[in-house]
């Protein structure tokens, strides 16, 4: 373990400690003796509280379970543990867009009462040094198969970390074709085929292309936004898609002339796994997805691309020096099934305490902190700086001012979103992109109907 | 002669091509498996490399984590072998205790609705699992089956069961009824006949059908994955090796090699009754 990280991981234990015993009596021991579950997705973020759960054991005499799976698996499992009722599962790990199907079924815990009562949450806990957009995306109200997204709302889910979508590029290959970093989607289009021409071994470009709405959470959204697109436009009766709009049809053209230009033939199956192996091997030169796998590949050791990953705001359209970045935030919910809610509560709020975030960041692992603090304190800014994450931090800052969640809320996200990528797919491999898109319209009306 | 000579020839080298093609998969994740990270991302290809046991250190959580950068969640692989084994065997067991009587059965009884009672056993092999893995999902936890060896054994009959009465049925059909009828006219009774005429003669075949549903049993994911929560078989802890934060290729690699190990032993070891197994009953 580095030097810093023995000294953050000393702090935070005294810290812990200190607020246990300082915050005016607050109770960690009121669920001794009880046992549960947490399930969540294989991952860093996972490493980065499986790491500290003795000392949550040790804090508060609750017996932690642990039950992870890899990413697509999770969410097969997580969707058959909530819809069935099953008591199995106290604390699970969850993000926003998912939840919005799952809430109003009363799937999930809320946990407002939870967070406003001083006998159930440490002072010290400062729910609101949040990000205020990561905290305002997980508020809203549930009524029948509807979303109702008012910042009064109910809270779902408590942010555990969280990604922005940046594009990342490998500054060594970027330099040896001589090829700038692109700031528009047109001129990325243009790096790619001065890529493919100077050396043609290289991808110039990997982005998810699957047939799923994940594929849409990252470049197609954040890049859309830039081109005045949405994935919906009105509210409440009068909530309709935009997506066979003009602005649409204009990102859509310049979009998948990119992927024809840019992407591998293999585009249409890439998922995350794809899009971080070519970045961290080097058969790829840019990508357009999560900053944190830039940052992790960076770290000293970690791969061949240490050191290499440079980061820059997503693309915009030609005529608009305006970026949006979508984010996708990794959470810990309650199972409203969950016979143990308190305990439950006690390891979310210890999980996400500033002293977690601080010490899961500098450990290299829960990056992004979904706290404001983290960001301010020395250790961090220490940590986030060294030479190998490049301009991981002020890249960071600059995009996160700009970023949002930048799909609509409503229940039955999934159906329109996956139609999307569908649609996509279709339209790179040689649908007009007019007709396919007006089609994807007429078939998320009738959903919407 | 010659033209003989050229198509054995011909012949041989066609099979050599196509092992190649086969085992070149298998190859290729063995030798994946001792090499570092770097080496496995080297384009092009390298074949030649310092092997590490590294991986498999790690596989077996008996390496520093941070040494191998696979971070602190604990990879406990040797239990999940186990279990398979544990599922597996016992569901190949269990499946030849109440399939073989059911396949004697549909071999020599004639009674109404035989043929649709048969097909309606083998139609369990044609449903998806992911059909009826919620209602089981939700009787396995009412039930308390949810996460044990027993409720897998028994859930594992669907992959299992069919296959040992339809083989078992096949086998007993080339039984000639003539033997059973000579040890009838001896005074055997019925239980007496099965166990000591009709057993002994089905065992050659009998072993290899349980290697063939054994293997199908080793290869399960769906089940395992939706009815287990620590006592999951291999297949579904080598899914668990994915790992978004770690370049995870090596450590799968050494995964894979050593869920390959069991079948590879069991077919070794029961070769000579696995291709007697797939023939038993063809020729009448």
């Amino acid at each position: 373990m580095r030097l810093t990280s023995r000294l953050v991981a000393l702090t935070a234990v005294v810290a812990l400690m200190g607020s246990a015993a300082c915050a005016e009596g607050f109770d960690w021991r009121k669920f001794e003796g009880t046992e549960i579950t947490w399930a969540y997705d294989i991952h860093p973020y996972a490493d980065a509280v499986v790491a500290y759960l003795d000392e949550f054991e040790e804090l508060t005499g609750i017996k932690v379970n642990a039950e992870l799976y890899p990413d697509d698996t999770y969410w097969g499992k997580l969707n058959i543990q909530l819809s069935t009722g099953s008591t199995d599962w106290d604390v699970v790990g969850t993000g926003i867009q998912p939840a919005w199907d799952v809430t109003p079924a009363g799937q999930l815990e809320p946990l407002r009462g939870l967070v406003d009562d001083p006998s159930m949450t440490n002072p010290d806990y400062d729910y609101a040094d949040f990000f205020p957009a990561l905290t305002r995306a997980w508020t809203w109200d549930v009524a029948e198969e509807k979303i109702i997204d008012t910042p009064d709302g109910e809270i779902w889910g408590i942010p555990h970390a969280f990604e922005n979508m940046q594009l990342m590029y490998r500054m060594d290959i970027l330099e040896r074709l001589g090829v700038e970093p692109p700031s528009t989607l047109p001129e990325l289009t243009a790096a790619c085929e001065k890529i493919t021409a100077a050396d043609p071994n290289v991808t110039p470009m990997a982005v998810r292309g699957v047939r799923f709405w994940s594929s849409i959470h990252t470049a197609p959204i954040s890049i859309a936004q830039s081109y005045g697109v949405s994935d919906f436009v009105g509210s409440g009766d009068d909530l309709d898609t935009a997506l066979d709009s003009a602005e649409s049809i204009r990102f859509h053209k310049d979009y998948v002339a990119m992927i024809q230009a840019c992407a591998p033939d293999s585009w249409a199956n890439d998922n995350w796994y794809q899009v971080v192996d070519g970045l961290s091997t080097g058969k790829t030169a840019m990508a357009v997805d999560a900053n944190m796998f830039g940052f992790w590949n960076n770290i000293e050791g970690a791969s061949d691309a240490s050191g290499k990953i440079a980061f820059a705001p997503p693309l915009t359209a030609p005529d608009n020096d305006e970026f949006a970045s979508n984010i996708w935030i990794w959470s810990l919910a309650i199972n409203a099934a969950s016979e143990e809610k308190g305990a439950a509560w006690y390891f979310i709020q210890w999980a996400t305490s500033k002293e977690m975030n601080v010490r899961g960041a500098t450990d290299g692992k829960l990056v992004n902190p979904p706290r404001a603090s983290a960001w301010e304190t020395q250790e961090w800014i220490d940590y986030a700086n060294q030479p190998e994450f490049n301009n991981f931090y002020d890249t960071f800052n600059s995009v996160q001012e700009k970023t949002s969640l930048l799909f609509t809320p409503r229940y039955g996200f999934g159906t329109a979103m996956n139609a999307w990528a569908v649609a996509m797919q279709d339209m790179v491999g040689g649908a007009d992109v007019e007709e396919r898109l007006a089609e994807l319209a007429e078939e998320i009306r009738d959903e919407l109907n | 002669m010659q033209n003989r000579r050229l198509a054995s020839t011909m012949l041989n080298a066609l099979v050599l091509l196509v092992v190649m093609v086969l085992a070149f998969p298998i190859i290729w994740i063995v030798m994946n498996s001792f090499k570092e990270a770097a080496d496995i991302n080297a384009y092009p290809p390298v074949f030649l490399f310092d092997p590490t046991l590294e991986n498999y250190k790690v596989l077996f959580d008996l390496a520093d984590a941070e040494a191998t950068n696979y971070g602190t969640l604990k990879i406990e692989f040797f239990k999940p072998v186990i279990s398979s084994v544990i599922i597996s065997i016992g569901a190949v067991l269990l499946s030849v205790i109440a399939g073989v009587p059911a396949g004697y059965a549909l071999a020599r009884y004639e009674f109404r609705g035989k043929e649709d009672l048969a097909f309606f056993i083998l139609s369990f092999r044609f449903a998806p699992v992911l059909l009826v893995i919620i209602p089981m999902f939700q009787f396995f936890q009412a039930v308390g089956l949810y996460d044990s060896y027993l409720g897998m054994i028994w859930v594992y009959q669907l992959v299992t069961l069919p296959m040992i009465i339809w083989l078992s049925r096949s086998y007993v059909e080339d039984i000639p009824l003539e033997m059973e009828e000579a040890a009838a006219i001896c005074g055997a009774k019925r239980p007496r006949i099965i166990l000591q005429v009709v057993l002994p003669l089905l065992r050659p075949g009998l072993v290899g059908a349980s290697l063939l549903v054994f293997l199908l049993a080793w290869h399960n994911f769906a089940l395992g994955l939706i009815l287990t929560a620590k006592n999951t078989p291999v297949t579904v802890a080598l899914l668990k090796l994915l790992n978004p934060g770690v370049s995870f290729y090596p450590v799968v690699s050494a995964g894979l090699v050593v869920s390959m190990i069991v079948p590879i032993l069991l077919i070794m070891l029961g070769q000579r009754h696995l291709e007697r197994g797939l023939t038993f009953g063809a020729l009448k």
